[in-house]
């Protein structure tokens, strides 16, 4: 194997040159490429999916379809754009695919500054009445939110997974924040 | 501009979405200064960003993330052909495409035809209207005006020809497509069947934006029937698909013509 994963420090190469690589059949290069976009695939696809189990298969699922369709990859076009318009094209045919859309109840994993059981319990309910305020809200809102906020996604990097300008989803994101706002923050500002 | 307090609110969560200090924006900070529902607003905005992520899940990949998906792989390699794992909806375009394909290479084309009688009681597509033929083209004797390009809209200057729309050629052998009329433009006494095809053609052609086309066709209509406004027309589709060449011989043939009469 004389991949560039062998070769060269991991930082220095471009996603564009393990592209290239992998598609000349290096496989070490493309599972740097993996590990590189694991988060953000995961993250997007969790923030669709709304299921763990299902985000990481999809997340997988689109890094084999990325693969296996190096063939046709031009490798002088970016890799990540690449990458997440499979991803994308993945989790809306799995979303159309339920026939009921089920909203898997994620647990909540709360930062605990080891708070009194009635500051626990206040916050409880606030996280409750968040994630429901959360879970009405649209898809092009709700996404990048969940995203930017659960999974410490940047605006640029949202941006690349949707597919969009990062002023766009600047936007969207401070839109679902007033959404919220109007109906999380009246009852408990 | 002024900043109203919807204006204000908007920006402010803005702010809060980049993660910015109201300090950013002197503008925003001295209106929040004096607003109080504006601040209020503020602090709310602030007050749901923090409490966000502890009240959003944060479920990571799996640690095995990596290995599992290079499995994934080498459980599915990759094909050697790349049409292989063509999916489905491509290969229902492709099939759609292939029949439209078939279709227009098998539909009705202009021909020689011997015999004129379906020609002429045929229907003939009535001229549309076409304001970018000259007057002297216009008012040709015995012929009535060539339209070169009906649709004034799409009707590209000269030198921005629309001519890649249609790449296939008219076939030598069948009848022309029917038009919605049955008003001949031209008495059929004084050109021939194939002469009339041939121009049914190109006006069809230019119509459609396929100026290369129809400057074959009209070229073709000239050949059987030498008249000063086929030039006229053969020229100015070809000036408009980008073939000076053509466009200049023609042009010439028409001046020299239209000089005798």
């Amino acid at each position: 194997m004389t991949g560039y994963a062998m070769t060269q420090a991991y930082s220095e190469v471009s996603d564009e040159v393990l592209a290239r690589a992998a598609k000349a059949g290096d496989a070490a290069s493309f599972s740097l490429l993996v590990e590189r976009h694991r988060d953000l695939a995961f993250a997007y696809a969790l923030a669709r999916l709304r299921d763990p189990e299902e985000a990481e298969d999809a997340a997988q699922e689109a890094f084999v379809r990325a693969y296996r369709a190096l063939t046709v990859f031009d490798p002088a076009m970016r890799f990540t754009p690449y990458l997440m318009r499979i991803l994308r094209n993945h989790c809306h045919d799995l979303l159309r695919r339920r026939r009921v859309r089920h909203s898997v109840p994620l647990a909540p994993q709360l930062r605990s500054d080891a708070p009194s059981p009635e500051e626990k319990t206040l916050r409880e309910e606030r996280s409750a009445l968040i994630r429901k305020a959360i879970a009405s809200l649209p898809d092009h809102h709700r996404v990048p939110l969940e995203m930017h906020y659960a999974s410490g996604c940047t605006v640029r990097e949202i941006a690349q997974a949707l597919g969009l300008r990062e002023s766009t989803v600047t936007g969207r994101l401070a839109g679902a924040l007033r959404s919220l706002r109007r109906t999380v923050g009246e009852v408990n500002p | 501009m002024r900043l109203t307090c919807k204006i204000v609110r908007i920006r402010l969560s803005r702010l809060v979405a980049v993660g910015e200090d109201l300090s950013t924006d002197v503008r925003l900070a001295t209106h929040v200064a004096k607003c109080s529902e504006c601040a209020r607003e503020w602090e709310a905005l602030g007050a749901l960003a923090h409490d966000l992520p502890g009240a959003l899940p944060a479920p990571q990949p799996s640690t095995d993330f990596v290995a599992r998906t290079m499995r994934r792989l080498e459980e599915h390699p990759r094909p050697a052909h790349a049409a292989s794992w063509l999916p489905l909806p491509a290969a229902v375009a492709l099939a759609a495409l292939l029949m439209i394909f078939a279709w227009w290479t098998t539909r009705p084309t202009p021909s020689s035809h011997t015999s004129g009688e379906d020609l002429v009681s045929k229907p003939i597509p009535a001229p549309a209207p076409a304001p970018s033929v000259p007057e002297a083209a216009v008012t040709q004797p015995t012929d009535v005006p060539r339209q070169v390009a009906s649709d004034s809209d799409r009707t590209p200057a000269p030198h921005k020809p629309q001519a890649k729309k249609v790449v296939v050629r008219p076939r030598k052998v069948a009848a022309p497509a029917p038009g919605p009329t049955v008003t001949p433009h031209r008495p059929a006494t004084n050109t021939s069947h194939e002469t009339i095809a041939w121009e049914d053609w190109g006006d069809w052609y230019a119509e459609a934006g396929a100026y290369a086309h129809a400057s074959d066709a009209y070229a073709r209509a000239y050949e059987t029937t030498p008249d000063s406004s086929l030039a006229f027309a053969t020229g100015y589709t070809a000036e408009a698909a980008g073939d000076v060449y053509q466009a200049v011989t023609y042009y010439s043939q028409y001046l020299t013509q239209a000089d005798g009469t």
